[in-house]
């Protein structure tokens, strides 16, 4: 049977850690479950080339015990963790990981028990380690250091390239995790707004509890609670991330946010689950002043960066509670020209200005993938610019423009192509 | 050759000439009846300059956007409409005394025409002037039960004056696709 290691990244770029899933799942077993909460995490992975990346691995250390493998371009001198250098080479991470795992199973037997669950024998695939195992399971040492041992001892375990997985490990594949990789220094700042669930989970039943998430548990409920506090005592209010005392200042007056910290540690902070954990709040005096231009890029709009946190704290996924059967409405168009715009959000808002249409039905009838819809939803209901319409039905009607259709088909690909 | 038009309105200085010619495939051009090369078929209103600027979609479209002096009739608009009308973005400036006095009488102009066209509202020099905030035109609209797109814009983005268009696309039908 195969052994899950869960598997968390920090301050990576979505691509990179996209096509690293891609790399481990054609290797053998270990079966690798990428998670996004630091809190079930064996091994995490911090990218140090990333902004911030010194906050990051500070947050994730203070959430994570498990051993950490630091991609980096020259070798970081961090005892404690496992340096595996860019550009990145599968067998080189692949190396690293063994390294991690013989790092897990010395501190199980040193323990006298190993504490994570991956290493129950029946474990069998990773979605089952999501969905049937309790954190904290126990099993006795002898049996660990003997499931360890064979994992890391023999010859064909994946942390030696063995010629069977050389065969999975194409030219392409090497190109695509270099290229990824390279990504992190070369930042590309898309933004990892939808997420990577497949349509069909949210028509699953038995999946579609991966098509919510409750706010609470990220950033979003950290910005929502300084946010509500600043406009309640009318005073500036300072969310403090981390221990160095950077972090997000909220000015009620001026309906906006000033960030020391840049996005890219705030994104990540975002999509990860437990994220608000290391907020503190503090209020500001009321003569504290704005530094900066409008045209600093910190400086936003509260919903702006509200949108955003929403957009990644959700990917893809709704608020709980959230019935994606009830039609919504939309209560006022978002500032597009100075928002991040999300694939499909101008046709999401079109319909529901004049059409309120569940969210599902909304996915059917624009012929798109639901993570679309269901991402703007989150992010246009962080900042109220969507309501559940009372007692509507949804409507299918259109006006008639299909005599216009082809020009404006036509006219969005030339404006589409030019942005 | 099949020929679609947009009209930008709004008052003098709102950024109408600069926003055509932020995104058009030619240079922008003051035109008239006999200069169009898409001719206007016009009833009401007597001959007027308007600047032109066109969006050439391959060999076989055009799109052709018009900015009107201020203050036109909804006759004269509705006649630009009248064939190939993709329908109308209205440009307010926020650095004026009374934005709102000019949004209601270009409410007032448009009359049935903007319950009739797809519009949408281009808010500039918000750099220069906050208020009105986007939340507040909202508000104002509903007061006319009207619900259309509002946003800042500054008329020498490409990528805001391109927004605004493609809005007014998917405002017409929202289920029109780009790559069909």
């Amino acid at each position: 049977m195969p052994i899950t290691f869960k598997l968390i990244t920090v301050g990576l770029d979505p691509d990179v850690r996209t096509t690293l899933e891609a790399v481990l799942r054609k290797n053998a077993p270990p079966a690798w479950l990428f998670v996004d909460d630091m809190a079930v995490a064996d091994i995490g992975i911090v990218d140090l080339d990333a902004h911030d990346s010194t906050q990051l691995l500070g947050v994730y250390r203070a959430r994570c015990s498990g051993p950490t493998l630091v991609l980096a371009v020259g070798d970081p001198g961090l005892d404690d963790a496992i340096w595996v250098s860019k550009p990145l080479k599968p067998a080189a991470l692949l190396a690293a990981l063994g390294t991690a795992i013989e790092r897990i199973a010395t501190a199980g037997m040193a323990r006298g028990v190993v504490s994570t669950p991956e290493f129950a024998p029946k474990v069998e695939c990773a979605n089952d380690v999501a969905t049937k195992t309790s954190k904290g399971t126990q099993i006795d040492a002898a049996s660990a250091a003997d499931t360890t041992a064979d994992t890391v001892a023999d010859n064909t375990s994946p942390f030696t390239v063995s010629p069977a997985n050389k065969q999975h490990l194409t030219d392409k594949n090497l190109r695509d995790i270099a290229k990824a990789a390279g990504l992190t220094q070369t930042e590309r700042r898309r933004h990892p707004s939808y997420g990577s669930i497949e349509n069909q989970a949210y028509l699953d039943p038995t999946q579609c509890h991966l098509c919510f998430y409750d706010p609470k548990d990220y950033l979003q409920d950290t910005l929502r609670r300084g946010i509500d506090m600043a406009r309640s005592e009318n005073l500036p209010v300072r969310i403090m991330l981390g221990h160095d005392n950077n972090g997000i200042s909220v000015f009620p007056t001026h309906d906006c946010v000033q960030s020391e910290v840049r996005e890219h540690f705030l994104r990540s902070l975002s999509m990860v689950k437990g994220g608000n954990a290391i907020a503190t709040f503090q209020y500001l005096s009321a003569g504290t002043r704005l530094t900066g231009t409008s045209a600093e890029p910190r400086l936003q709009t509260t919903s702006t960066l509200m949108w955003k946190v929403a957009l990644w704290s959700a990917m893809g996924r709704v608020p709980t509670g959230t019935d994606p059967e009830r039609p919504v409405k939309l209560a006022y168009w978002p500032n597009f020209t100075r928002i991040f715009l999300p694939h499909h959000a101008i046709q999401i808002a079109a319909l529901w200005s004049h059409h309120p249409t569940s969210l599902f039905k909304t996915a059917d009838m624009l012929g798109i993938e639901h993570r679309y819809v269901f991402s703007f939803y989150s992010a246009a209901s962080a900042i109220g610019a969507v309501t559940f319409a009372h007692g509507g039905q949804p409507s299918t009607t259109m006006r008639d423009h299909t005599g216009q259709q082809h020009s404006s088909s036509r006219l969005l690909n030339y404006l589409g192509s030019r942005d | 050759m099949s020929d679609y038009r947009i009209i930008f309105c709004g008052t003098a200085g709102a950024g109408k000439a600069t926003a055509i010619e932020t995104v058009s495939s030619t240079p922008l051009a003051k035109t008239n009846d006999s200069a169009n090369r898409a001719p206007i078929r016009r009833t009401a209103a007597p001959t007027v300059a308007l600047d032109h600027g066109v969006l050439n979609l391959g060999e076989t479209d055009r799109v052709h956007l018009y900015g009107t002096p201020a203050l036109q009739s909804a006759d004269f608009v509705q006649d630009i409409l009248s064939e190939g009308g993709l329908g109308l973005v209205l440009l307010i400036d926020n650095s004026r005394d009374a934005p709102f006095v000019d949004l209601d009488t270009y409410l007032n102009i448009l009359g049935d025409v903007s319950s009739e066209t797809a519009f949408v509202i281009g808010v500039t020099k918000m750099d220069q002037s906050e208020s009105p905030g986007l939340r507040e035109y909202g508000d104002h609209l509903r007061g006319f039960k009207l619900h259309n797109p509002v946003f800042e814009v500054d008329a020498r983005k490409q990528r805001d004056v391109s927004i605004l268009i493609q809005t007014l696309l998917y405002t017409l039908d929202p289920k029109v696709r780009a790559n069909c």
